[in-house]
């Protein structure tokens, strides 16, 4: 299968002091490719830059230094679907959800017949029920986010990067928000980068696990996740997946020791 | 409204009537309240108050339609850019402090006695308060719409009109329903002290001159009238239109 993310030598610094001409180095020397259809969690901890790595990825940031290809073009020209932790705060308020999840469309010039179609079409191939004529502040946090994602994806996106977005939901929402993004991407077939600081979720939805080390963040090692698919939350009890996980937790230790 | 509104007002008149009946204050100051309720129903049932009651009114929103004018477009401008609002804050913070009052003698000399020198100096205090909420409002967009916008790959005028305007929308509005309240304020005081026929300001303070003491507080209570009214309707829209406010 043909990559769908390349991501070559990438380096990013803030300015921490104009005075004394001090940088932050946040991203050094990031390289990985993606495959296409592929779900890949970044795990690491607190601060390390991810955030950072993946506003480069959707282009809102320039790199200081590499390549981000994906389906062999930059950021900023490709459809990208993003996903963010605060979704009360990504959505549009003043819009009722069937007009939140056809922005993209609205901003292309879709004629609103065509779009509504879409948007019911898209929620029933993704099989989740939104109140379309409702507004988001009305919702439930997991629904709130389900219009996040259906927004995102309205467009058929090449990837879908997600920074934490399950973070603000309790624990039951999750569980269940967990099991429909794997719902949602096998339906859909997406690439999915998947930004996590909770490592059973981080290997629970995953092919890949790739850990970050502290910031700067640099890939300090990556591990395969070949838990059976599709994956049920009662998996998160099986000794497989425990095995998994002390093998994560002790990557994990040695990236904080460094 | 709870049908408990009306004991508020019942319990008002019975003091006011007591106060009256028993003499404890100067009846010529506190007439009873049917002389004014009564004389309330003859200006409207004359006409006598159509000519001031409209003269303040069209001051009123002749200045508040211009201070809205040029407030909403200035408080965009001046709120999108950082450089902007920032070399403009202190100007405007400094011409806010200044009483609206102390510049009736400056806008009688520029304007005269007419209804210029009076709608100015609506003019001058609202399009201030429109623009430092216009400004606050496009200044405190959630900064995670707009980065949305912008990986949707929208343009700066897209962001504008679609994200950064609507969301002050709810901002612009409050500085609006407060610039009415503000603007009845100054129209009356001006028609007071600024030469005019008509209006209700100018009403008031004849009638206390010539000691129609019952005049003067049906005039009182028309202003009262008209301001709460104004202030509902705005209060209303704000409810029903902006519901998502802060959401």
């Amino acid at each position: 299968m043909q990559s769908s993310v390349i991501i070559r030598g990438l380096y990013k610094s803030f300015l921490k002091d104009i005075k004394k001409f001090q940088y932050l180095s946040v991203i050094e020397d990031v390289s990985i490719e993606i495959k296409s259809g592929e779900f890949v969690t970044f795990f690491g901890p607190n601060g390390c830059g991810k955030t950072t790595f993946l506003n480069i990825l959707s282009g809102l940031l320039p790199p200081d230094k590499g390549e981000v290809l994906i389906q062999g073009e930059n950021p900023g020209t490709v459809k990208i679907g993003y996903i963010f932790q605060n979704f009360s705060e990504t959505l549009f308020p003043w819009r009722r959800n069937i007009d939140n999840i056809a922005f993209p469309l609205e901003l292309k010039g879709t004629s609103k017949a065509e779009r509504c179609k879409k948007v019911i079409e898209l929620e029933k191939n993704l099989g989740i029920e939104i109140d379309n004529d409702s507004y988001p502040y009305k919702l439930s946090g997991g629904q709130q986010q389900l219009v996040a994602i259906a927004r995102a994806l309205i467009e058929q996106p090449y990837v879908l990067l997600m920074d934490e977005p399950f973070n603000a939901l309790d624990f039951q929402t999750r569980m269940v928000m967990e099991d429909k993004i794997l719902d949602i991407w096998e339906k859909m077939k997406a690439t999915i980068l998947f930004v996590s600081h909770d490592i059973d979720e981080a290997i629970y939805l995953a092919d890949r696990v790739v850990f970050f080390t502290k910031i700067p963040a640099r890939i300090a090692c990556t591990m395969e996740i070949n838990l059976p698919r599709p994956r049920r939350q009662l998996m998160l009890t099986s000794n497989e997946f425990f095995g998994l996980r002390s093998k994560a937790i002790e990557i994990f230790r040695k990236v904080m020791e460094r | 409204m709870r049908k408990e509104f009306i004991i508020g007002p019942i319990a008002f008149l019975l003091i006011w009537a007591l106060l009256s009946y028993l003499k404890i204050v100067n009846p010529v100051l506190i007439p009873s309240p049917w002389t004014v309720i009564v004389r309330f129903g003859q200006v409207f049932y004359r006409g006598e108050i159509w000519a001031d009651l409209l003269a303040t009114v069209y001051r009123l929103f002749f200045g508040f339609a211009l201070s809205i004018v040029i407030g909403i477009p200035l408080g965009l401008i001046l709120g999108s850019s950082k450089k902007l609002s920032d070399s403009s804050e202190f100007l405007i913070d400094f011409f806010r402090s200044i009483p609206a009052s102390a510049l009736f003698p400056m806008f009688l000399l520029f304007f005269g006695i007419g209804d210029k020198a009076k709608v100015s100096v609506v003019v001058f205090s609202c399009s201030l308060i429109i623009i430092v909420y216009t400004m606050y409002g496009v200044k405190n967009c959630k900064e995670a719409r707009i980065k949305v916008a912008k990986v949707m790959n929208a343009d700066k005028f897209s962001i504008f009109t679609k994200v950064v305007f609507p969301e002050s929308l709810p901002h612009i509005f409050a500085g609006v329903r407060i610039s009415i309240s503000i603007a009845l304020i100054l129209v009356v005081v001006t028609e007071m002290f600024i030469g005019t026929k008509y209006g209700l300001g100018r009403l008031i303070y004849d009638s206390h001159l010539m000691f129609q003491i019952s005049t003067m507080y049906v005039a009182i209570f028309i202003t009262g009238i008209l301001g709460y009214i104004l202030n509902k309707i705005f209060m209303i829209v704000e409810s029903k239109v902006f519901h998502w406010a802060g959401k």
